[in-house]
């Protein structure tokens, strides 16, 4: 392996360097996904732009509202980040459990996005809780639902000369709760078999389902995918047993799993309906709690 | 932008001013430039841990990171903790509950643990399986690397060590 380090001194030096070399730029931050690529073989970077020292992408604030990640921000500082204080579940949950402590110490949540090998659940989380992302290039900068962004191989696809700057969540409605549950072989390391985010919001005191996104990773690929027809199921009446397990019917018609080494589609198919089902127990319970 | 970097670091408290190629890891820096072997290289892949390093802080694992990224930083490993007279309790309480077998994962369990024990003095045991989790250990099964890391809390904290 040969390739040149840039080191920007700020995200305008940067971007004016993505800008020049285009194409020919890969960049490193917390380096998880990257260096191990170089090692097997699968990339060869030329230039590689390191972001590791621009602290101006490294920040945790709330303003007017909105909470405001920077793309350099690491995954263990988000896991216990007392901003959110008992918000953002699904979010804490997830970096709490990526890979080990000493990688949660380098991976970014710019990293989990935009990187070209990672298993992508903080996207997922993100995407549940309806996060925005900020991507910034020479000519500007653009606004996108994280939901919308196109993915390719499961990366959020860019276009040239931008790069994702922060993400962006707003306050959750009053009555809502946010969760993520991976089911593994083990406690670190996993590589989930199945894993889910969750948000829900009820209207209370009735307990009908307002919103529900579902949200599950790892069935077939790590590219996360969403259950678009199953959350229409528990819309027309308040919670109940039936309601329950005709959406968990609805699921298990709805998702798309494959077999491999390590479980069947049958297996996959019937975590992620538990785990749809042990999720939106609990999401129900913390909004009754919180309500008291 | 350059193939080579000069870099500056504070290893074990020592300042090292270094050249460093672009493609240099931290590992392979610490390993081969500066003689600090037991920063080892296991998977090469963040996955086994044995690279693991104190990296202003924080542990690490110093084959995902490029030389050149440690800038400035300041880096422990066990080198840097005790001396053959003077061992630092953690080393003495691995020694004690015989947690090092093959020895390949010893120096990042004990850093690792020397990182835990600064933010958590008492930590459950739960809590040091958390914290090790990052670490794997292919001899000892882990039980005893608790026992010695909790035997060591215990005495740093100023207890009686049986």
């Amino acid at each position: 392996m040969k390739f040149d380090v840039f080191l920007p001194d700020s995200l305008a030096d940067l971007l004016r360097f993505i800008d020049t070399h285009r194409q020919d730029v890969s960049l490193i931050a917390g380096g998880t996904d990257l260096l191990p690529r170089i090692l097997r073989g699968q990339s060869h970077p030329k230039l590689v732009a390191d972001l590791s020292n621009l602290s101006e992408l490294d920040f945790v604030i709330r303003e007017n509202g909105i909470y405001r990640i920077g793309a350099l921000t690491r995954i263990s500082k988000l896991a216990n980040c007392k901003l959110f204080h008992d918000r953002f579940e699904a979010l804490r949950r997830v970096c709490q459990q990526l890979a080990s402590p000493p990688i949660r110490n380098l991976a970014t949540v710019g990293g989990n996005i935009t990187g070209p090998g990672s298993f992508r659940d903080v996207l997922m989380a993100l995407m549940s809780l309806g996060a925005k992302a900020v991507l910034k290039s020479r000519s500007g900068e653009r606004v996108l639902p994280i939901e919308n962004m196109p993915l390719e191989e499961g990366k959020m696809s860019l276009g040239g000369g931008e790069i994702l700057t922060e993400v962006q969540l707003q306050e959750l409605p009053r009555n809502s709760w946010s969760s993520f549950r991976k089911v593994g072989r083990r406690q670190s390391f996993a590589i989930p078999l199945v894993s889910l985010a969750m948000f829900l919001e009820l209207e209370l005191p009735s307990k009908r389902v307002k919103e529900l996104r579902l949200w599950f990773n790892h069935l077939r690929d790590s590219i996360p995918k969403k259950a678009e027809r199953t959350p229409a199921t528990l819309r027309s009446e308040p919670l109940n047993e039936d309601m329950i397990a005709r959406a968990c019917e609805a699921l298990s018609a709805e998702l798309q799993a494959s077999s491999d080494f390590k479980a069947s589609s049958d297996y996959r198919r019937r975590i992620a309906v538990m785990l749809f089902k042990e999720q939106l127990a609990h999401c129900a319970e913390m909004i009754a709690e919180r309500s008291r | 932008m350059m193939s080579r970097h000069l870099v500056v670091m504070n290893v074990n408290g020592k300042r090292c001013r270094l050249r460093v190629e672009s493609r240099e890891r931290l590992l392979d820096v610490l390993r081969e430039r500066l003689g600090l072997t037991s920063v080892k290289e296991g998977c090469g892949t963040g996955d086994c841990g044995a690279c693991i390093v104190i990296l202003n802080g924080r542990i690490v694992n110093s084959c995902l990171m490029l030389a050149v990224q440690a800038r400035n930083a300041k880096i422990e490993t066990v080198e840097g903790l005790g001396t053959d007279k003077k061992l630092h309790p953690l080393q003495k309480a691995f020694i004690r509950h015989s947690a090092a077998q093959c020895g390949y994962c010893t120096p990042a369990m004990i850093l690792t643990a020397k990182n835990l024990l600064e933010k958590n003095s008492r930590p459950s045991r739960e809590q040091i399986r958390n914290a090790i989790s990052g670490s794997l250990c292919r001899c000892t099964g882990y039980v005893k690397i608790v026992d010695a890391i909790q035997d060591a809390a215990a005495e740093m904290s100023g207890e009686t060590v049986g």
